[in-house]
């Protein structure tokens, strides 16, 4: 029934064969039918560039994660959640401090969004199931959050014996994991941090405030220690800073490959399940890299073939990465003849890869909130700003998730600022990433369609 | 009362004061509410503190549409509109916003009065949850501010001054207690809307003749004949009860019933911890805004607010709660929902939620809702 | 040598248009409801202003379509978005406006127009009824008057009552409560005219109001929001002679481009 679409994401035959009996359970759990399975073969088609096996590969991670997750407390002694926006450094480096038959690890917000989002598009079930239990509509909540609380409430996923949040970045994460604990009892950490910098202190940043953040990530890794009854390994450390390292600056290397090609080589919907694996921890590490390795080699071949998916000439924007679930509205905006040469965050600006002198490993985790989005409307500012001038775009889309207290703040002070630092028009759109029900590509069609037209007609005044 | 009436008639000066102070040099510092705020420091560099805690009117939330998405907590946005419409001369002239930073709301102010306003903004942090590397982070932000009062007023924060200023804030809070205690009564001879009042205008006299506004007001209040009991006992907790956003307060008397008291991260100002006056003054400043005092929504964990809030009503014996819900407050709407689990069970006695976006439109609507609640509790339901 | 003409039809939610150009000069436009189908309106309003001008669907060299069923006009050679095409209809009729303020039946939108007439920003409201003519047209019903006579009623009023509902269902409430308070007729209609001028007010901020401000759409016919959004924004506004037709006359100017006929 599904071998079609496993091959679609890359699987081998006999990987399907041999990994039937996991799939099929973790199917009927989600209630996956056959309905859903052409859904989302149609979707992996129409929206993404499925030809490209690195594309494919990537599917793949996310899939396997999937059927990992549902079947979790059936396979595993213990199990660990944590979701975007949490670094992925700690997670992984306490992963690889355990054995992978023993422990579990999983982002289950994100990984049912790349999967039950993006390709079969039924999330509502999990989102209903969210707003009842305890984010309820109306007061915009994160979907992200209410996905998990509510794959958990229905008995889809397992409730985890740890829970690891960020409680810095926005104000949802937290909150919703101390209910997480308080109603289901369970055992919760937090990463906690302080977005206080001043306005006029971008980039610096001081000793304090990473030594506080670097004391959480001690705590944290105690408390895993305690309830997993897993130390932390030197080994896992070096593992996990090398891996990312590599992975994030290959990752680096696509993202400005695509960004300064014209045409634009892929649609930007293809890059999605890649960069999330920067949050997901997967053992399948080597899978990862052979997965990017592979799209890079495919997307340099594009660009030498001038081949593309948006005309070459067109303007070219940079669009904010929060359209995570619904690939239809980065296809719309790529439709209406708009290049996106780069999404926000993708690309990893100056800054955050500035030397620091911390080198114990809780510290190093410290100072990534300082180098950060979340940290200060500045820095947000700053960095949107950066990616408008790395990579020459014609025009902005500042497309904010509604529901992110972090991101809405700075919406219209990042439009002020690119319009007077850069004279290049920037579009403000309302919309949710991860809850295609209230915005939809069809509402959008309208703005989109205008400012590429503008944008159009800005690019032919230059060049007359 | 004689001291309301004194009080009301001191405030209606108060900006013609504060305008004049500033005028012969002194600075008007104004804050961002939360509780998180030592004022004590801004009185010892000789400078005058002020909350800005206005809310309730929905113009300067419309207005703040222009800056800020709506999505944001109402209040954040309130403060917002307040100084972009440039009416209210208070969040005009003050010459520093100081933010002791807590959400990512509060954050929002900030960000737009450094950005729109072009206000000179000083911001420190305040963690998330309470352990000594957090205290120690907090206090490190209080070294932070206290250096940055200095710098602004040009005058240096002495241990002499600062202890003075501490042992004034110290009295006004003691005295705020003990007439908020005289509510512990089966006739309480103060109402909740009074003193929200009083509470709020703590935020904005001179200290030394606030203090004594409620120093004569104590004694009238105890020498006060006792009135009939007022219905049904409640308590109302939220996240910010604004100056001038009465709606609730008003509505609650009206249909009967009377609220005996509050808890609010914002808005109102905390007044059952004093600071301890031994060792270093800093510490201690620190170790009473930020260790003793009651952890608002977005701390961790959320059992010692949950467990605060039980203690409170059973002290004050209350007959049910109002949850006052600032829309878009997520920590609170989150913790609205399963806190109502456990104080209901808990305390055996109902709750009621209720929203506002500082709407006129609403007022119909929660009168219903508030008007049926006592009801309720009248009739010995909602056990 | 053949006369090039143009056509733009917009089909907006209640009414459907349809400008014919030919030489800088509308031949002539027609106006009818849209009715519950596109294809059909957009069919039968080009007939009629095609039969004004004497012409015929062959005569068209371009048709551009636009408006919110600018995708169902099976014709159009081009669907173009509105916002571009009250633009450049807008430059057309007067070219020194540099804002465009347009409240149609169900949004509203605020358009900064470049001397060249392109658009240089925007911003619009699709999801609210609050801001748009909805909004008067509630008001009306509940107060018993016909649309037409909403704004020279408001006019006459010497003290507008603030509403400041954000919902236009609860607005009716207010406005409800208004009368019972004894407020006039003519004060409560201000008060009204008053909270769809503010709103829209306050959303174009973000692009800024630079004269000449031109008001369009079909709530422009109304003086009393023409009055209340000058005291809004405290600029003076202009309204063309057939503000609905703009978008549609936007379209077939485009339409002339597209051939590479410039203006």
């Amino acid at each position: 029934m599904y071998t079609e679409l496993f091959k679609l994401c890359g699987f081998e035959p006999d990987e399907i064969a041999k990994e039937r009996p996991r799939i099929d359970k973790a199917f009927k759990v989600l209630g996956i039918n056959k309905e859903d399975i052409q859904r989302g073969e149609n979707r992996l088609k129409q929206y993404l560039d499925i030809e490209l096996l690195g594309v494919r590969k990537f599917l793949g991670i996310w899939m396997r994660e999937l059927v990992n997750l549902v079947l979790a407390r059936g396979e595993h002694r213990k199990i660990v959640y944590s979701d975007f926006p949490m670094e992925l450094r700690p997670l992984m480096s306490m992963m690889l401090s355990t054995d992978a038959n023993d422990v579990y690890f999983a982002t289950p917000g994100q990984i049912i969004n790349m999967t039950m989002g993006q390709i079969f598009d039924k999330l509502t079930p999990f989102l209903v199931a969210g707003e009842e239990n305890g984010m309820p509509p109306g007061g915009a909540h994160c979907a992200l959050y209410q996905t998990r609380l509510g794959a958990m409430v229905k008995g889809v996923i397992p409730f985890p014996d740890l829970s690891v949040i960020a409680s810095y970045h926005c104000d949802q994460p937290a909150e919703a994991e101390q209910l997480l604990h308080e109603v289901y009892g369970v055992p919760v950490a937090y990463l906690d941090s302080c977005p206080d910098p001043n306005w006029g202190d971008w980039p610096k940043f001081n000793d304090y405030r990473v030594r506080y953040c670097g004391s959480q990530a001690r705590k944290l890794f105690q408390t895993f220690e305690e309830v997993i009854g897993a130390k932390m390994k030197d080994e896992a450390i070096r593992i996990t800073n090398k891996s990312n390292a590599i992975f994030r600056l290959k990752f680096q290397q696509l993202v400005e490959l695509i960004g300064h090609a014209d045409p634009q080589p892929i649609s930007q919907a293809s890059l999605v399940h890649a960069f999330f694996l920067n949050s997901m921890p997967t053992r399948d590490i080597a899978g990862k890299q052979e997965a990017l390795e592979i799209l890079c080699g495919e997307v340099e071949k594009r660009v030498n073939q001038g081949k593309g998916v948006v005309e070459k000439g067109a303007p070219g924007v940079f669009c904010t990465a929060t359209i995570s679930v619904d690939p239809t509205i980065t296809h719309m905006i790529e439709q209406t003849g708009l290049a996106i040469r780069i999404q926000i965050p993708f690309w990893l600006s100056p800054w955050v890869l500035t030397r620091h002198p911390y080198r114990d490993w809780a510290d190093m985790i410290g100072v990534g909130p300082c180098l950060d989005i979340p940290h200060s409307g500045e820095a947000h500012v700053a960095i949107n700003l950066a990616n408008c001038k790395a990579f020459n775009v014609d025009g902005a889309i500042d497309f904010y998730p509604y529901s992110c207290r972090e991101w809405v703040p700075t919406v219209m002070i990042t439009k002020r600022t690119i319009e007077k630092e850069l004279g290049i028009p920037v579009l403000v759109l309302e919309g949710d990433c991860y809850d295609t029900r209230n915005y939809s590509a069809g509402q959008l069609r309208t703005r989109v369609e205008t400012f590429a037209e503008l944008l159009r007609a800005a690019k032919a005044a230059k060049t007359q | 009362m004689e001291a309301m009436k004194r009080l009301s008639d001191y405030l209606a000066t108060r900006l013609t004061e504060l305008a004049r102070l500033q005028k012969s040099g002194t600075k008007v510092i104004g804050y961002a509410p939360g509780g998180y705020m030592p004022e004590e420091l801004v009185y010892a560099c000789g400078a005058v503190p002020v909350g800005l805690i206005r809310g309730g009117d929905p113009e300067p939330v419309a207005e703040s549409a222009a800056y800020v998405p709506r999505f944001i907590d109402t209040f954040c946005r309130a403060q917002i509109g307040y100084r972009m419409l440039g009416e209210d001369l208070l969040y005009q002239m003050i010459d520093l916003l100081v933010v002791p930073i807590t959400d990512h709301n509060i954050k929002t102010i900030a960000d737009c009065f450094n950005f729109f306003a072009k206000a000179n903004v000083f911001r420190f942090g305040v963690p998330h949850q309470k352990d000594e590397h957090a205290f120690d982070y907090y206090l490190a932000g209080l070294h932070k501010l206290k250096e940055k009062l200095e710098e602004f007023t040009g005058n240096k924060i002495e241990n002499g001054r600062l202890r003075e200023a501490i042992v004034l804030s110290n009295r006004m809070r003691e005295l705020l207690k003990e007439i908020s205690l005289l509510r512990l009564s089966e006739r309480p001879p103060i109402t909740g809307r009074e003193f929200v009042k009083l509470n709020h205008a703590s935020f904005i006299a001179d200290k030394r003749i606030f203090i004594d506004v409620l120093e004569s007001l104590l004694k009238e209040l105890r020498e006060k004949t006792p009135s009939s009991p007022r219905g049904p006992r409640l308590l109302l907790t939220g996240s910010t009860l604004a100056m001038g956003d009465y709606k609730v307060l008003e509505m609650t008397e009206e249909a009967g019933a009377s609220i005996v008291i509050e808890e609010f991260a914002e808005g109102m100002r905390h007044y059952w911890e004093n600071v301890h006056l031994n060792g270093d003054l800093m510490a201690a400043l620190a170790d009473r805004y930020f260790r003793r005092r009651v952890p608002p929504a977005w701390f961790r964990p959320a059992k010692e607010r949950l467990d605060y809030l039980i203690k409170l009503a059973r002290d004050f014996k209350v007959d049910g709660i109002i949850w006052y819900q600032l829309m878009y407050r997520s920590s609170y709407d989150i913790q609205a929902f399963y806190f109502e689990k456990f104080l209901t069970k808990e305390l055996n006695i109902p709750m009621l939620k209720i929203e506002s976006d500082y709407d006129v439109s609403e007022r119909g609507p929660l009168r219903t809702r508030i008007e049926t609640f006592v009801e309720i509790i009248k009739a010995g339901g909602g056990r | 040598m053949t006369r090039v003409i143009t056509a733009g039809v917009d089909v907006g939610a209640a009414t459907a248009k349809t400008v014919i150009v030919a030489d800088s000069k509308i031949l002539s436009y027609a106006v009818i409801p849209t009715g519950d189908s596109v294809a059909r309106a957009a069919e039968n309003v080009t007939r009629v202003a095609l039969e004004q001008a004497g012409l015929s669907k062959t005569d068209l060299s371009f048709v551009i379509s636009t408006g919110y069923g600018r995708n169902g006009v099976t014709f159009a050679n081009k669907a173009v978005t509105e916002i571009i095409c009250h633009a450049r209809g807008v430059n057309f009729l007067i070219p020194a406006a540099r804002t465009v303020i347009d409240i149609g039946g169900q949004d509203s939108k605020v358009i900064g127009v470049r001397e060249d007439g392109t658009v240089r920003d925007f911003v619009m409201n699709d999801k609210c009824a609050a801001g748009t003519g909805r909004f008067l047209e509630v008001m009306a019903g509940v107060l018993g008057l016909d649309i037409e006579e909403m704004g020279p009623i408001s006019l006459t009023s010497k003290e507008p009552c603030s509403i400041s509902s954000t919902c236009t269902i609860f607005a009716e409430t207010e406005m409800v409560s208004l009368r019972a308070d004894g407020r006039t007729r003519e004060d409560i209609v201000a008060g009204i005219h008053r909270a769809v001028a503010s709103r829209v007010a306050i959303m174009g901020k973000t692009v800024g109001y630079k004269e000449q401000v031109v008001f369009t759409g079909g709530v422009a016919k109304n003086l009393g929001v023409k009055s209340a959004l000058e005291a809004g924004i405290g600029l003076p506004i202009l309204i063309p002679e057939e503000p609905q037709i703009v978008g549609a006359l936007g379209a077939a100017l485009l339409a002339r481009r597209e051939l590479g006929v410039l203006r």
